[in-house]
Formats: C-alpha cells, sequence, structure tokens
C-alpha cells in the first residue's frame, strides 16, 4: 500500500493526534499529516494543497463537518478523496446527512485502532484500484 | 403506562451512564473504571467541562475532576505524561464530549433529537458552578485507580 497525505480536521488536538496514531496503529503508511481545527482551516489546506484521505468531525465551531462536507463537494476540493467521518453523533440522521454530502465511511468515538482499520483499508485500496 | 422522556432519562441514566463512561475509559483510555462514592478528601484545584444539550431537553452535562485526577486521566488519553494545562482541557473535553456523546445514543428519543455544543473547560481554585433548576439533576461518582471524578447531567424537557 502507498505512503497516504492525510487531511484531519477536528477542533481538538488531542483527538488529531489520537487519530493519527490509530491509523499508524491500524498499519496506513503515512507520508504526512495535515491537521486542521475546523472545517474553515480544512478548506483553506484543500485549496492549497491535494490529499488522499479525510477524517473529519462533526462538532466543530466557526463550521461543522457537514457544512465542510458540503463546501468540499460545491467547490470540488477533493474529487474521489475518501472523507470519513470521526464523531460522537451516531444517529441516523447525521450517518444520512453525512453520506448524502459526500462522507464515504462513518466512524463513532470512541473508537479502536481495528476499528478503523476495518473501515478505512477497504477505502484505501477501493482508491488505489 | 408511558412514562415521560425525564423519567426515561431519570430511570436509565445510572445504568446507562456506567456504560458510558466505562466504553469511553476502557476504549480510549485503556483502564477500568466503576462508580464509587463521592471522594471523602477534595484539592482546591479542579477542572469542570461543560457540554451544552440543546433539543428535546435542554440543559448540560458535566465532568468534574481535581488537578491530580483530571492530568492522569489527560495523560491515558494522550499516551503521555506531564500534560499542560491546555492539553489537560483539551483531553477533558474530549473525554466529556464523547461519555455524553455515548450516552446520548443509548436514549432513542435523545440521538438525533437533542444537540451537543463543543465542551468548555472551567478551570482554578476559586469558582462554583451554578445550573438554572430543572427537571432532571443526577450525578455519578467514578474511579479510576486512586483517582476519580463526578459526571453530572442537570435538565428539563423542551428547549
Amino acid at each position: 500500500m502507498r505512503e497516504l497525505k492525510v487531511l484531519i480536521v477536528d477542533d481538538s488536538a488531542v483527538m488529531r493526534k489520537i487519530v493519527e496514531r490509530s491509523l499508524r496503529s491500524a498499519g496506513l503508511a503515512l507520508a504526512q499529516v495535515l491537521e486542521a481545527g475546523s472545517g474553515k482551516e480544512a478548506l483553506e489546506v484543500l485549496q492549497a494543497q491535494a490529499v488522499d484521505l479525510i477524517f473529519s468531525d462533526i462538532n466543530m465551531p466557526e463550521m461543522n463537518g457537514l457544512e465542510f462536507l458540503a463546501q468540499v463537494s460545491a467547490k470540488q476540493l477533493a474529487p474521489g478523496v475518501p472523507i470519513v467521518m470521526i464523531t460522537t453523533e451516531g444517529s441516523e440522521e447525521h450517518v444520512v446527512q453525512a453520506v448524502q454530502a459526500g462522507a464515504r465511511g462513518y466512524i463513532l468515538k470512541p473508537f479502536t485502532a481495528e476499528q478503523i482499520k476495518d473501515r478505512v483499508i477497504p477505502l484505501v485500496e477501493a482508491v488505489a484500484s | 403506562m408511558t412514562m415521560t422522556l425525564s423519567q426515561t432519562i431519570q430511570q436509565q441514566f445510572p445504568a446507562e451512564l456506567d456504560r458510558a463512561v466505562q466504553d469511553v475509559f476502557g476504549t480510549m483510555l485503556g483502564v477500568e473504571c466503576s462508580p464509587g462514592d463521592a471522594p471523602r478528601k477534595t484539592e482546591p484545584e479542579s477542572f469542570s467541562v461543560l457540554i451544552g444539550l440543546a433539543g428535546v431537553i435542554s440543559g448540560s452535562c458535566m465532568l468534574r475532576a481535581d488537578k491530580t485526577s483530571s492530568h492522569y486521566i489527560a495523560s491515558l488519553l494522550t499516551g503521555t505524561e506531564g500534560s499542560s494545562e491546555a492539553m489537560v482541557k483539551d483531553a477533558l473535553g474530549e473525554v466529556c464530549n464523547m461519555v455524553a456523546g455515548t450516552w446520548k445514543r443509548s436514549v432513542p428519543e435523545l440521538s438525533s433529537m437533542c444537540m451537543l455544543s463543543p465542551p468548555t473547560v472551567i478551570s482554578g481554585t476559586d469558582y462554583s458552578l451554578h445550573s438554572m433548576p430543572g427537571e432532571i439533576r443526577m450525578q455519578r461518582y467514578y474511579s479510576i485507580g486512586t483517582t476519580g471524578f463526578a459526571v453530572m447531567l442537570h435538565c428539563s424537557e423542551g428547549q
């Protein structure tokens, strides 16, 4: 599997580091990890550079994860790039909204590295093939 | 007889909160966490995290821990010793967010009908928290090793 450039969007710096640690524990080879503390910051990152995989929280100040997804889609900032939501919001309504807005995966907090592996590796392999 | 949402929450809160706390601490911090009694001695300095609840219920979910417990929880979550105060606040905010979110998911009436706010963290030695009177005022204490913390739910039905 090739090395990936990943963007992690979460208003908690601690959670961004935990997601990165979990990705490494899951066996993903990371070439670079970019971080953003809000949807707005993440849009700026994507306007400047391309990434292979995006993880985003939903409940964030300034611009939440669903608004971020909608903007990424409307502005065609990451065509074909898998976006995975990592959030405490687990209602069917949130999942449907996220999928309709372009999310390809949905992981609930708290999560294990094994859950990340199970959900993310198939997405990465699908993009690579 | 059909129970109101308040009655459902009050009846289920202790067991569902215990499950939520144990899930978060077991999965993300790698420790067992058990319900316990209020600590006999408390340190003057503490951290309090507030997560706002809005929707079919309104109010707050709070987590309060003394300084030693707060630093311990942060070190378990981050995997690093000697966390800065900013990192402790961030870590406690995330723990409270996950506990509130996991508990909320256990009550079907709340799952999509109640929003959680981003966490607000207060710390220091001389402060008190006051929340408006509500139908639901519940508190549980938990211990992890020699440290511990409290989780409180103060809310009312409706917005």
